[in-house]
């Protein structure tokens, strides 16, 4: 442990006082700010916030682009398959012919 | 926050709105056509590009095979019907095997029957169309089975 009876930083630090002026109206200037907030209209508030609205926009387009593309090709080969399937059950008599059971 | 909740609900909607669009945009119409009427025909003209007057002549090739196609479909069901038989009475190894070699040989006839066709509809495509034609189909009907009977996947 350091002794700090004689450091003088310590002396400076427990003789100081701090003296702020009141500030009658600073309550009010809060709930003033809050309340400007609140009536803020959307559009100052997207150019407020233009870098993150404008990542989350650009995020948003290439997720939901590629989310319609992927779905768009996942149903393209499903019905390719289902087509594929199809084709040959037309032309292929071994899938045709009954098993032999009665 | 209303102004939080009302631009995260902006970004939801263009997001998708983007994703329907896209989805749109790579749709294939003519394919879903088909597979919504199992129109197999109506798929191979869009899938493999074929003009009016290649689709009339596989067209026509279909046709005349669909009646070679139902007498194998007929001699290959009498041969399994014979194996099943010969399995239901008991019949000695020998002759359950002589009826499965039948049933074999029926299969072969009609996979070289098949063969000879994909590659007669082959002939009626650009060649590079055709030789996609055939690398889809030929491996499938060596490989017989198809991924399974058409009707358990027609119901999924």
């Amino acid at each position: 442990m350091m002794n700090h009876t004689n450091d003088p930083f310590s002396e400076a630090l427990a003789d100081w006082r701090v003296n702020p002026p009141r500030d009658p109206s600073f309550r009010a200037g809060v709930w003033a700010r809050v309340e400007a907030l609140r009536r803020e209209p959307w559009a100052a508030y997207v150019r407020r916030h233009a870098l993150t609205s404008g990542l989350a926009l650009l995020a948003v387009v290439a997720v939901g682009g590629w989310v319609g593309m992927r779905q768009a090709h996942a149903r393209a080969d499903r019905d390719r398959a289902l087509l594929v399937q199809v084709y040959l059950s037309e032309i292929d008599s071994r899938l045709v012919a009954t098993d032999g059971t009665p | 926050m209303k102004n939080f909740w009302v631009t995260l609900g902006a970004l939801v909607a263009v997001g998708l709105a983007v994703a329907l669009a896209c989805y749109r945009w790579h749709c294939d119409e003519p394919l879903h056509a088909a597979a919504r009427q199992r129109d197999a025909l109506a798929w191979l003209t869009a899938e493999y590009h074929l003009r009016p007057e290649q689709a009339a002549a596989i067209g026509r090739l279909h046709a005349a095979y669909a009646l070679r196609c139902a007498e194998h479909c007929m001699a290959i069901g009498e041969a399994r019907g014979a194996v099943a038989q010969a399995e239901r009475e008991g019949r000695p190894a020998s002759e359950l095997a002589a009826a499965r070699d039948r049933v074999a040989a029926r299969e072969r006839v009609c996979r070289e029957a098949i063969e000879l066709h994909l590659r007669e509809v082959a002939s009626q495509m650009s060649p590079e169309d055709g030789a996609r034609y055939l690398g889809e189909f030929l491996p499938r009907v060596a490989a017989y089975r198809h991924e399974g009977a058409p009707t358990v996947r027609l119901n999924q």
